[in-house]
């Protein structure tokens, strides 16, 4: 075989290709890119009807391009994460997102106050929270890179009908509700573990006076934390959907049920709060404040009983369809 | 992205969308990667090597070519051919690129200089 000016140089670029290639059909391709870098200097060169110059020769291999992208073109697969399955990896990493603030403020909040000697630093916060998106989000790409590797499209929004479409606009999410409620069970459920604590003594008549629960609160620790927590892990679930399924509606109806009845016990009961002094004057005191709580649990029976309605409407939707 | 970046990128596409007809058409006869390139230059295709050359070991891997390793003036080069599954493919694609063509033409005629 005639041996060529360019014959060495397309040795070293092949070469150059070969460490960037995987085992598989690895000296095919490598053979076959030969093949075609030698056509493409005979043609030239028959083009031309002389020998190519140094210049000639770069602008042939430039076509190419670099080895390393010569050999990522031979490579199956050319994307992580393909166009079916994005809009899902995208939804994966905001909620995942989302999910890993949530549990990082919280857990701040209840490790500042429960303990004052902790300050709460907020660049470490910060940090903390971002190594764990970083993990997070590292997860998520790998789930998904297997997923397209297996060529595996997300089945979950292929099938829908008019049914379905009716259904889900009414029983999409109030995200600005669920966030309000998320806040306000938080802070309920901290005060009721005594993690964040009110001021329980004031001076009245110029004596301090300490206020305490009542004994009507003892049976009530348990199911009180409970339906608290239940509500904020639903609520934070609900923030990742975009509509009410038939479990969380639900959930949330039982949620609203235990709530309701806590309440109805503790309207029909009394001696909401006691004190450690006995006096004609601050017993008339806490009496009012008593009568004070038990317009305020109304209230809050009423609002929870508007918040039931508004779920049961929204059940009748989820079911309906 | 100017106006000629921008045209530049949807030629790019459009171009892309019509390739595999263009390699199915031209390989009725046997070419290597770098002779197939020469001959879609030579009826106006100007392919770069980064596109054409996996495009044709992906129609390869898919049934659509058939290709065979020979020595051609003492080097070795793998030819490449359309296959029967190719054949019936190309037949679809070229009723298909037909009828596209033909609505398209319908749609600029009143756009035409």
């Amino acid at each position: 075989m005639k041996q060529t000016n360019y014959d060495e140089y397309i040795e070293q670029y092949i070469d150059n290709v070969s460490l960037y290639l995987t085992a598989t059909k690895k000296d095919d391709v490598l053979a076959e890119l030969k093949g075609n870098l030698e056509g493409a200097f005979e043609m030239k060169q028959e083009a031309l009807e002389r020998e190519l110059n140094e210049h000639e020769i770069e602008e042939t291999f430039k076509a190419f391009g670099h080895p390393f992208k010569a050999a990522s073109l031979y490579s199956e697969q050319q994307y992580l994460i393909g166009p079916a399955n994005f809009p899902f990896f995208k939804k994966a990493l905001v909620y995942s997102w989302i999910f890993i603030f949530s549990i990082h403020i919280i857990s701040s909040i209840i490790f500042a106050m429960a303990d004052p000697n902790v300050n709460f630093r907020l660049f470490g916060w910060l940090f903390n929270s971002l190594d764990s998106i970083i993990f997070v989000s590292l997860v998520c790409v790998v789930i998904f890179y297997l997923l397209e590797k297996n060529s595996y499209e997300i089945p979950l929004f292929k099938q829908f009908s008019l049914k379905t479409l009716a259904a889900t606009k009414n029983t999409a999410i109030d995200r600005q509700d669920l966030i309000t409620d998320i806040i306000s069970e938080t802070i309920a459920l901290l005060w009721w573990i005594d993690v964040i604590k009110f001021p329980s003594k004031i001076t009245f008549d110029n004596q301090a006076v300490m206020f305490s629960f009542g004994e009507v609160w003892q049976p009530l620790f348990w199911p009180i934390a409970f339906i608290l927590g239940a509500s904020i892990a639903l609520h934070l679930w609900l923030l990742t959907c975009n509509y009410w399924s038939k479990l969380s509606v639900f959930i949330e109806l039982i949620l609203d049920m235990i709530a309701i009845a806590i309440l109805i016990y503790l309207i029909t009961a009394s001696g909401y709060i006691s004190v450690n002094i006995e006096s004609d004057k601050i017993l008339d005191f806490v009496t009012n404040i008593n009568l004070g709580l038990f317009y305020t649990l109304i209230g809050i029976l009423l609002v929870i009983i508007y918040e039931t309605y508004k779920h049961l409407k929204i059940a009748y939707n989820v079911y309906r369809y | 992205m100017n106006e000629h970046e921008l045209f530049e990128k949807l030629k790019l596409e459009l171009r892309r969308g019509s390739l595999v007809l263009a390699v199915l058409c031209q390989l009725n006869e046997e070419h290597y990667g770098y002779s197939l390139r020469h001959a879609l230059t030579e009826v106006g295709l100007d392919i770069d090597e980064g596109t054409l050359y996996p495009l044709i070991r992906r129609l390869e891997s898919q049934g659509l070519l058939t290709s065979e390793w020979r020595e051609e003036g003492n080097r070795k080069k793998r030819f490449y051919q359309i296959s029967t599954l190719g054949l019936t493919v190309r037949t679809a694609l070229i009723t298909e690129w037909q009828q596209m063509n033909s609505s398209i033409g319908e749609l600029i005629k009143g756009d035409l200089p």
